[in-house]
Parts: structure tokens; C-alpha cells; sequence
């Protein structure tokens, strides 16, 4: 997703996502390529945290994606 | 398109993972030599250990993009993923027959079950590779500019791989030869066979390194 996209699902400032995504890359966490103007930004998960994630979506548990709404990120 | 800087967390990590796992099959090696261990024990630890560091390599190793460039963006990460998966099942494989099953099965079993692993990858990897030498020989430029980009780290990530698919393999086929005067013989044909091609993939990556 573009930061921008990624912003839109926020309620908070873009330069406040930009300092968010700094820290998550620094960490590991995601990946991002400067495509033009926009920055895509893409998810960087180990085996460990890939099973943990197919795991709890197995049991009916996933990302809530909706725009302009901020998201509760964990759902039934 | 243009990449920004790789974190070198991960990296670190796997390289610290790769290190103490090989320090701990060393040490087990060691103590059974000196006689300190039981030789079945120290096999033993020696397998869980390998079995260990699959795990650990493996788990990383989505995160390390090894094969990563703007020519094999999607492609890539869908056998890295698989690589990884790979590998955390044979180590926990390992770890399991290592810590539970009669040794000389294990033995034979891990043994089979690496070189599987192995030869998954290297057939994946191959895959792919021919796919973006034939197919996108037209992000060529691109990918060069991708891969100057994060060149140091790359190295690392190289080296780190190679050494880490020596150590499997020949665990492998030490554990797979029952006779132990040929098992050696072997694996230190293995070893002088490794320095060479080491000796040459540095040579080649810090060739293409300073030409970039």
C-alpha cells in the first residue's frame, strides 16, 4: 500500500505516519520503495510471525480494512 | 524505482542465530573428542543444534530478501516465503527426531529430510532465476540501481547463505554415510571444496561491488 493510502486510514497527520513507518522500517517490520512520487510500503514478516498470523486468521480473527474509519485492529 | 535503506536488524540477527547455533555444535563436537560428553549425546546435540539453526535461518530468511530486486519483486518474495517455510519445517523435523527418535534413524532420516529441503530451494531458486534472465531483461538497469542500493547488506546476506547451505549440507551427508573413516574423508573434501568456491564468490561479489 502507498503511504498515502496507508494515511488515509489514520486519524492522524502524515508526517505522524512518515515517523510511525521510519520506526516499523527501522525495526524490521516492513519494506518501502520509492515508486515515483508515493512511497509503497509493504509488510515484512517472519515464518514465526507469518504462522502467527494464519493462525488467528484461522479462527475467524483479522485486519479490519476500512477508509477514513480508524480501525480497532483486531477483530472477531 | 528506488529502494530506501534495508534495516540491518534482521541481518544481525540471523548472523548472531548462525554464529552461537555453530558455537553450540562445535562445543558439543569438541567435548565428545575430549571425552567430557557421550558420543550418542553428542551427536545428538549436534543434530538438534543444525536442527536449531535451520529454524533460525529460516525464520529469518523473509526477512532477508536474499533474492530481492526490482525484476523479481512479487516472484521473490513468494519463494523466499516458501524457502523459509521449508527450512522451519525440516529444523523442527531435525529438533524432533534428534531429541526423540533411536539415533541411527534419525541420523538417516534428518539427513534425507535436508537434502529435500536443500534440493527444494536450489530447484526454486533456479526457477526463478532463469525466469527473470529470460523474461525481464529489460528491468536489467533498474534491478543494478536497486541492488547498488543495498549492496553492503546483500553481501552479508551472501556469505551468511552460503556458509549456512555448506553446514546443512554436510551435516547432511556426514549423517547419511554410516562408515565414519569415509564420512571424514569426505567432509573434508567438503571443506576444501567450500574454501575454493568461498574464495571465489568473494572474489566475485567484491568485483561486482567496486564496479558499482
Amino acid at each position: 500500500m502507498s503511504a498515502g493510502e496507508l494515511a488515509d486510514c489514520f486519524d492522524v497527520s502524515k508526517p505522524t505516519m512518515s515517523a510511525h513507518f521510519a520506526v516499523l522500517r527501522e525495526a524490521g517490520l516492513i519494506t518501502s520503495e520509492k515508486l515515483g512520487k508515493s512511497v509503497v510500503y509493504e509488510l515484512q514478516m517472519s515464518v514465526l510471525e507469518d504462522a502467527l498470523l494464519s493462525f488467528t486468521q484461522a479462527f475467524g480473527w483479522k485486519l479490519q480494512q476500512s477508509k477514513h474509519v480508524k480501525p480497532r485492529l483486531w477483530g472477531p | 524505482m528506488n529502494k530506501q535503506a534495508p534495516s540491518i536488524r534482521p541481518i544481525c540477527s540471523a548472523v548472531v542465530g548462525f554464529l552461537g547455533v555453530t558455537l553450540l555444535a562445535m562445543a558439543s563436537g569438541l567435548a565428545d573428542k575430549m571425552g567430557v560428553i557421550d558420543t550418542v549425546i553428542a551427536k545428538r546435540a549436534v543434530g538438534f543444534s543444525i536442527g536449531l539453526m535451520l529454524v533460525v535461518i529460516g525464520n529469518s530468511l523473509p526477512k532477508l530478501r536474499p533474492l530481492r530486486s526490482s525484476a523479481t519483486k512479487s516472484s521473490s518474495a513468494a519463494s523466499e516465503r516458501l524457502s523459509g517455510w521449508a527450512l522451519v519445517l525440516a529444523g523442527s523435523a531435525w529438533i524432533a527426531l534428534f531429541a526423540f527418535a533411536p539415533l541411527n534413524q534419525a541420523s538417516y532420516v534428518a539427513a534425507l529430510i535436508g537434502i529435500g529441503a536443500v534440493t527444494l530451494i536450489a530447484v526454486n531458486w533456479t526457477c526463478l532465476a532463469r525466469r527473470t534472465l529470460v523474461g525481464v531483461r529489460r528491468e536489467n538497469e533498474r534491478t543494478a540501481i536497486a541492488v547498488s542500493a543495498s549492496a553492503g547488506p546483500r553481501k552479508i546476506i551472501t556469505y551468511l547463505l552460503f556458509a549456512f547451505f555448506f553446514v546443512v549440507i554436510t551435516a547432511c551427508v556426514k549423517f547419511l554415510i554410516v562408515e565414519k573413516q569415509f564420512a571424514d574423508q569426505m567432509t573434508s573434501r567438503m571443506l576444501i571444496v567450500f574454501c575454493l568456491v568461498y574464495a571465489v564468490l568473494f572474489a566475485a561479489v567484491e568485483y561486482r561491488h567496486a564496479r558499482k
